[in-house]
């Protein structure tokens, strides 16, 4: 669809309810990430270090707050997201075009976190050098359980329907 | 870093072989099972030449430099990323960052600094990031 319709439009800015995440934030899955990047940093792990800081203590990660958010992929439970409520379903593909997170506070094992999610703007229907879609932005914001915010996600992406195979142009 | 950062100033690079194995951490260490990161016919059949790398790995890696480049009690507080290509399997993604400068913001001593991620296709990434460095 070339332009965006009444009902998409009424979708933006609208703030979902909260999601819990299906994991603690727990010092298993911070090794994975930190092993995918090799990274060292002994303040994520090593309490007789973090404890000497001015951030009192081991803390996973700040970029990790939309993996703590991923579902299970088993067992799937098909679940409504502000991006399949556009149902832009003439547009099967999705990339990254930019993300924008700001960190309040650390991430700290054992907090579960909840976040909620709004649609910040949708595109009219744009050709780019991957086919032709729209460009969506959506705000997730992250508490714990204590209701404090520990961080927000600006996401913008491009969801699109490829050029056919050879005719990129 | 001990000494005090200075506008303008290049930071040393840090890189990683972007393997097939990589890609196969990235899916457990980001849970991102999005097929085009890990399914090369899916890849091809979105327009990419293979698997390439996600946002939140590239999130991880400028996480590490930061505090590489900062200190290991460093705080990052922003970071901003845009996608202006893809990192495939098979290739080398480097880090370079230069000093944008230093600032006082809400009581925190902000450094910002410009961050471009390249393969040998070219950049990947370009990303600010902005820093608290621990009080003194």
């Amino acid at each position: 669809m070339p332009v965006i319709t009444e009902r998409q439009r009424a979708l933006i800015g609208r703030e979902s309810e909260p999601r819990d995440a299906p994991y603690v934030i727990n010092d298993a899955m911070t090794h994975f990430w930190c092993e995918m990047v090799e990274d060292a940093n002994p303040i994520y792990f090593d309490p007789s270090y973090a404890r000497t800081t001015w951030l009192g203590d081991t803390f996973a990660p700040p970029p990790m707050l939309l993996t703590w958010m991923i579902a299970p992929v088993w067992p799937e439970v098909p679940r409504e997201t502000a991006i399949s409520r556009l149902a832009l379903d003439d547009c099967p593909a999705t990339v990254a075009v930019n993300a924008v997170q700001e960190y309040m506070i650390p991430l700290r094992y054992g907090d579960r976190l909840a976040s909620t999610t709004r649609i910040d703007s949708i595109s009219d229907e744009k050709t780019t050098r991957l086919g032709t879609g729209h460009f969506v932005s959506t705000v997730d914001t992250f508490r714990n359980q204590r209701g404090d915010v520990v961080g927000t996600h600006t996401f913008t992406l491009f969801i699109y329907r490829p050029h056919p195979a050879g005719g990129a142009p | 870093m001990t000494r005090a950062p200075e506008p303008g100033e290049a930071l040393p690079s840090i890189s990683l072989a972007l393997t097939r194995r990589r890609s196969v951490q990235a899916v457990a260490g980001t849970r991102d099972y999005y097929p085009v990161h890990h399914d090369e016919d899916v890849a091809q059949a979105n327009g990419a030449r293979t698997i390439f790398f996600n946002t939140m790995f590239f999130q991880a890696f400028i996480g590490r430099t930061a505090c590489e480049w900062f200190g290991n009690d460093a705080f990052l507080r922003r970071l901003d990323v845009a996608m202006v290509g893809s990192a495939y399997i098979g290739t080398r993604l480097t880090a370079e960052g230069v000093v944008k400068g230093r600032r006082e913001a809400d009581g925190r001593d902000l450094v910002d600094v410009d961050v471009t991620l390249v393969t040998e296709d070219g950049p990947v990434v370009r990303a600010s990031f902005a820093v608290q460095l621990p009080p003194r």
